[in-house]
């Protein structure tokens, strides 16, 4: 055994060593897996009324990306929430169409008001060992316009939700999931607390009684 | 095998104590007993910005403003018939430069004071079982916090004639906001059977600037 072998190989493990040492160091990014479904909850009444909704290009492509245990976790909630709202709007209005920009309309639309949902805040918790609970929490901010542009209101709506995980290799699954229950969770806020929002009843009022008798 | 029973349990006994939260309430304000309060209309507003460590460690169990949190006590009272509604996700901090602060929930708040260095600290003293201990108490010690965070939070508050509300408001400041004395707090009243509004505004005057 020579030493120039010897060198050769305490320069290979060095570097090896070096190597596990920077991939711990870095850390990894997990794409979150969304699935944004959403079942029609009981008792939603029906607003009989067609609305426009607006989703701006930055709640279309809104991705929180946050770092935690040395790891980074990027959740796509406005490709995902753009799929729950697109469920959710027609639980509540009687007809719903997606408009390219904010009121005020051109002429002849026959739409009742514009909605307009923002994500206002997300944030989820990693358990320490992979069999914890993983919990995501998202705010909605609502805002509702008239045809000509007039806020007629604004609101938030929270949602929350916790997911058991379970050990193995999938370490997306269950931050996804519990951010699923969140998103899916303050949808079925919304259509329960829609008619409950102060700022909404003027214009439910007028709404019903712009119905034909 | 009992020595290592013996070892687990004693690791686990003395790391339950190391990451714990316990919570603790919050004296309850008094009307007309807040540093800062404002009538408008029927609808008094108080405000107690929570600026000391020292009541920061007593109420919430850690130094809010070293993570860049101020909390904010409100009080609510309603001394008109109309019935008023109240947002804590409508409330935002005027600083001095116009900039707005919107309100960050008990999640938020709570997240920011989440810290790894126990359970690091713990695996590499005592390996995986100091891991497994640690990382419990520090589950349990998170659980605690937030709940304890949101307990503390000022519902969405519908009040009726005489009727009163409380709780805290938590602000996340951006990093390196210094003067907070002229922060304008921002107060939206909801009159729930109009469905108007009106903002009250109360300058919170004497609030210190977070420690950076």
């Amino acid at each position: 055994m020579t030493a120039g072998w010897q060198l050769r190989r305490v320069l290979r493990l060095g570097a090896l060593a070096l190597g596990a040492a920077v991939i711990l160091i870095a850390g990894c990014t997990h794409a979150i897996p969304l699935k944004a479904t959403m079942g029609e909850p009981a008792g939603v009444a029906k607003v009989p009324a067609r609305v426009g909704v607006y989703y701006s290009s930055d709640f279309r492509n809104y991705q929180h990306s946050g770092s935690r245990a040395g790891d980074r976790w990027d959740f796509p909630l406005g490709q995902a929430s753009v799929t729950l709202f697109n469920q959710t709007f027609p639980m509540l209005f009687a007809g719903t169409e997606s408009v390219p920009n904010l009121p005020p309309l051109s002429g002849g639309s026959q739409l009742a008001a514009v909605i307009e949902p923002k994500i206002e805040a997300f944030d989820f918790t990693l358990p320490f060992l992979k069999t914890g609970t993983y919990t995501a929490e998202i705010t909605y901010r609502f805002t509702l316009y008239s045809p000509k542009g007039d806020p007629v209101a604004s609101w938030t709506v929270k949602g929350s939700g916790a997911q058991k995980g379970q050990a193995g290799f999938e370490f997306a699954r269950w931050p996804g999931e519990a951010a699923d229950l969140a998103m899916r969770d303050a949808a079925t806020r919304f259509l329960n607390g829609f008619a409950e929002v102060p700022e909404v009843q003027p214009w439910l009022r007028q709404v019903k009684a712009s119905q034909p008798q | 095998m009992r020595r290592v029973l013996i070892g687990f349990l004693a690791i686990t006994v003395a790391f339950s104590g190391c990451a714990s939260y316990t919570s603790t309430s919050a004296p309850l304000p008094r009307a007309g007993a807040m540093p800062v309060s404002q009538t408008e209309g029927a609808v008094e507003v108080g405000a107690d910005p929570y600026t000391q460590t020292e009541r920061h460690k007593s109420v919430f169990g850690s130094d809010l403003t070293a993570a860049g949190i101020l909390p904010v006590q409100v009080y609510l009272q309603n001394h008109g018939a109309e019935k008023v509604l109240v947002r804590a996700s409508d409330m935002a901090l005027e600083l001095p430069d116009g900039r707005r602060v919107s309100h960050a929930g008990a999640s938020a708040a709570a997240s920011k004071l989440e810290s790894i260095g126990g359970v690091v600290g713990a695996t590499i003293a005592f390996g995986i079982i100091g891991m497994l201990a640690a990382s419990s108490a520090e589950d349990k010690a998170r659980a605690a916090r937030l709940e304890d965070y949101k307990k503390k939070e000022l519902p969405d508050t519908r009040l009726a004639k005489g009727e009163s509300g409380h709780g805290f408001v938590y602000f996340i400041p951006p990093d390196g906001t210094k003067n907070l004395t002229a922060a304008v707090l921002l107060v939206r009243v909801v009159k729930v059977d109009e469905g108007s509004s009106f903002v009250t505004r109360l300058p919170l005057t004497g609030l210190g600037a977070p420690q950076q």
